[in-house]
């Protein structure tokens, strides 16, 4: 009980220093959102007006303050690009995204857990030192430079889909992730790569631990004290990686989801930042960081449900 | 109390250990040998006590009987054989079957020697799961009579609870009963009661003697403290830098020592009457691994050495049928004298 108001406490805090770091990121980016719509021709009245529709002529540290009361009054203010109430707009781009990150960490965890098992299990062998060697190709291969092949490849080379043709939930749900898998796959090979390169660390470091040895000296086979006692305990330092894969995710999310022509909320933050649109960069840093808290916070739980030792604090 | 003459259960020739090294156009003689020529047997109901300085290879020894050398280490020679198997000769899955059901270990860190994460109920039927005992009834009655055996109260707590949760003492207790739970033949202990105190540590060799006494299980028992060594064992080999350098039982090996090393270890144990002088110690350390070694590896430190000893390493000498030695300084009149005593 008391883990949990610490870690509200914690989080509130967390929210706090990321939207004080997106404000003064803000400060300091030149530009304005009223010249950025109206157009380089547009003359200095008709800015100037736009400036006070929009509220824009308050000085930012009003803007500020006047935004994080209504983010945590249930009310992110309105969109300055799309005129639209964010929160509003939010609830159309979110499940995207959130759609994609699932996907993605699913993918993380089908390639990065068997992969980590068999360089492990026969460790120093040829096939240890193949994954470490993929596994270094993924780590080092940007998201990006996946999607754009991925798109080129898979997409208009071999046809497996359409390029750019998103294909929304509501139409088609099969199409939906038939769609979002390339996507979540360019976002899924770095971090599945680190992934797999530390939980193989992990196991084998577990595997020359003296409780392995006690499990050979009962007539364990290497395969099953490598699944019934090693794994378990290799994994309470791996799921703390976890917390971190979440967050490069939603980082990957932001540049792929462009690439695909994804309508979630990675697309819309660029956007957002390129319009100088204030509310909704700021709502949208906050989502991600909420989504990022929650993340770290479960796999607390989730370490501490595994390792009885742990006391959560 | 020693069981009738009987067939040797564990039979170990010659055995080397080397560090395995790459093979770069590398001559087989350049191996580094961390033991050399061990030959030791354990009868039916006996217990036998390998002591020596860290390093003098009697881990390593016990650990090839039991095949789980260090992945650096590899056998070199000689035979191991238990209950007429060739241990080193046989495959991995016919080892396991061996492993831990009629040959078991226990070792020196109880702490983490058993899994962190799993409970002590299961750790204590793991054992009986892999040598093919499958009734959860069959298992539970075995497990709590191997828990009675060993003196852990509480047993219903106590398979629910984690490593963590236990004493050194209490850990210990639960590694011996996994250790009895299959009934073994066999039992090597490594250097069980090191990392307990003092108290902890005579209940320890009490139970173990018990056990010893009440299934005539045998123990081979790695110590490198010749009194524990004295409490608990009838033979006992004294090994140093890998070689055995004297062998007999307790009562000839401890009382009347022969060989300087044996000496040297007997005289720097503490005792009541040496109370506030200097502790007697051997001067010198235990050779490098990679030294090179000509000669008795001992003759450096070795008070009495002379040239020979430098150059050729001694052969066994029996002085008498209960106690053998390596050394040149030996001879079997010496022996000869206090037997007739």
């Amino acid at each position: 009980m008391l883990f949990i108001v610490k870690r509200l406490l914690l989080s509130f805090v967390t929210l706090a220093l990321v939207s004080l770091l997106t404000f003064a990121a803000f400060a300091i980016l030149p530009g304005d959102p009223a010249r950025v719509m109206l157009g380089q021709d547009a003359s200095a009245d008709q800015v100037a007006a736009l400036r006070t529709q929009l509220g824009l002529d308050r000085p930012l540290p009003l803007r500020y303050l006047s935004w994080l009361g209504g983010f945590f009054g249930g009310d992110a203010g309105t969109s300055i690009k799309y005129d639209l109430p964010v929160n509003d707009m939010l609830a159309d781009y979110i499940p995207v995204t959130l759609a994609l990150a699932v996907l993605s960490l699913v993918l993380v965890v089908l390639i990065a857990l068997p992969t980590a098992l068999l360089a492990a299990r026969f460790s120093g062998s040829w096939i240890d030192r193949l994954v470490s060697a993929l596994a270094t190709v993924g780590i080092s291969t940007p998201g990006f430079f996946l999607g754009v092949l991925f798109v080129w490849l898979f997409g208009l080379t071999l046809r497996f889909f359409i390029a750019g043709r998103y294909v929304a939930w509501e139409s088609d749900p099969t199409g939906f992730f038939a769609y979002l898998f390339w996507p979540a796959l360019a976002i899924a090979i770095p971090c599945a790569g680190m992934a797999a390169k530390y939980l193989r660390d992990s196991i084998t470091q577990q595997l020359e631990s003296d409780y392995i040895r006690t499990a050979y000296s009962r007539g364990s086979s290497r395969g099953r004290a490598l699944r019934v006692h090693a794994l378990k305990n290799a994994l309470v330092p791996a799921l703390t990686m976890m917390g971190m894969i979440v967050a490069d995710i939603f980082a990957g999310s932001i540049v792929i989801e462009s690439v695909f022509s994804v309508p979630g909320i990675g697309r819309l933050l660029v956007s957002s930042i390129t319009s100088r649109d204030f509310p909704m960069t700021q709502t949208l840093v906050m989502y991600i960081a909420v989504v990022v808290i929650v993340a770290n916070t479960l796999v607390d739980v989730a370490i501490k449900a595994l390792d009885s030792r742990v006391r959560l604090s | 109390m020693r069981a009738p003459a009987s067939q040797s259960l564990l039979r170990v020739e010659h055995l080397g250990v080397g560090l395995r090294q790459r093979q770069r156009r590398q001559k087989r003689q350049h191996t580094i040998r961390a033991v050399e020529d061990v030959s030791l047997t354990v009868n039916a109901g006996e217990i036998v006590g390998i002591v020596g300085e860290s390093g003098c290879g009697k881990s390593l020894t016990a650990l090839s009987v039991m095949g789980l050398l260090p992945a650096a280490m590899e056998l070199v020679g000689g035979s191991i054989v238990f209950e007429n198997e060739r241990l080193d000769q046989l495959r991995e899955r016919n080892l396991n079957a061996i492993r831990g059901n009629r040959l078991t270990m226990i070792f020196q860190e109880p702490m983490s020697s058993l899994n962190p994460l799993m409970r002590i109920g299961r750790q204590l039927a793991e054992p009986l799961v892999l040598h093919g005992v499958s009734t959860a009834g069959a298992i539970r009655e075995r497990v709590l009579e191997a828990m009675g055996k060993v003196g852990l109260r509480d047993p219903e707590t106590l398979l629910r609870a984690y490593p963590h949760q236990l004493s050194g003492g209490m850990l210990q207790r639960v590694m011996i009963a996994a250790a009895i739970v299959c009934r073994p033949r066999l039992i090597i202990a490594d250097e069980p009661t090191t990392a307990l105190d003092v108290t902890t540590q005579a209940q320890i060799l009490r139970l173990l003697r018990q056990i010893n006494q009440t299934d005539q299980t045998s123990i081979l028992f790695i110590s490198h403290d010749l009194g524990v060594i004295n409490q608990i064992c009838d033979q006992v080999l004294v090994m140093y830098a890998g070689r055995i350098v004297e062998r007999g039982t307790v009562g000839n090996v401890l009382w009347h020592p022969v060989h300087e090393y044996t000496k040297g270890l007997i005289k720097s144990i503490p005792t009541r009457r040496s109370k506030g002088a200097p502790l007697p110690s051997i001067r010198g350390r235990v050779p490098a691994l990679a030294e090179e070694k000509a000669g008795c590896a001992f003759a450096p430190r070795c008070p009495a050495a002379h040239s020979q000893c430098f150059l050729e390493v001694p052969d066994e000498l029996a002085l008498s049928d209960f106690h053998q030695v390596n050394c040149f300084l030996a001879d079997v009149e010496s022996e000869m004298e206090y037997v007739r005593i």
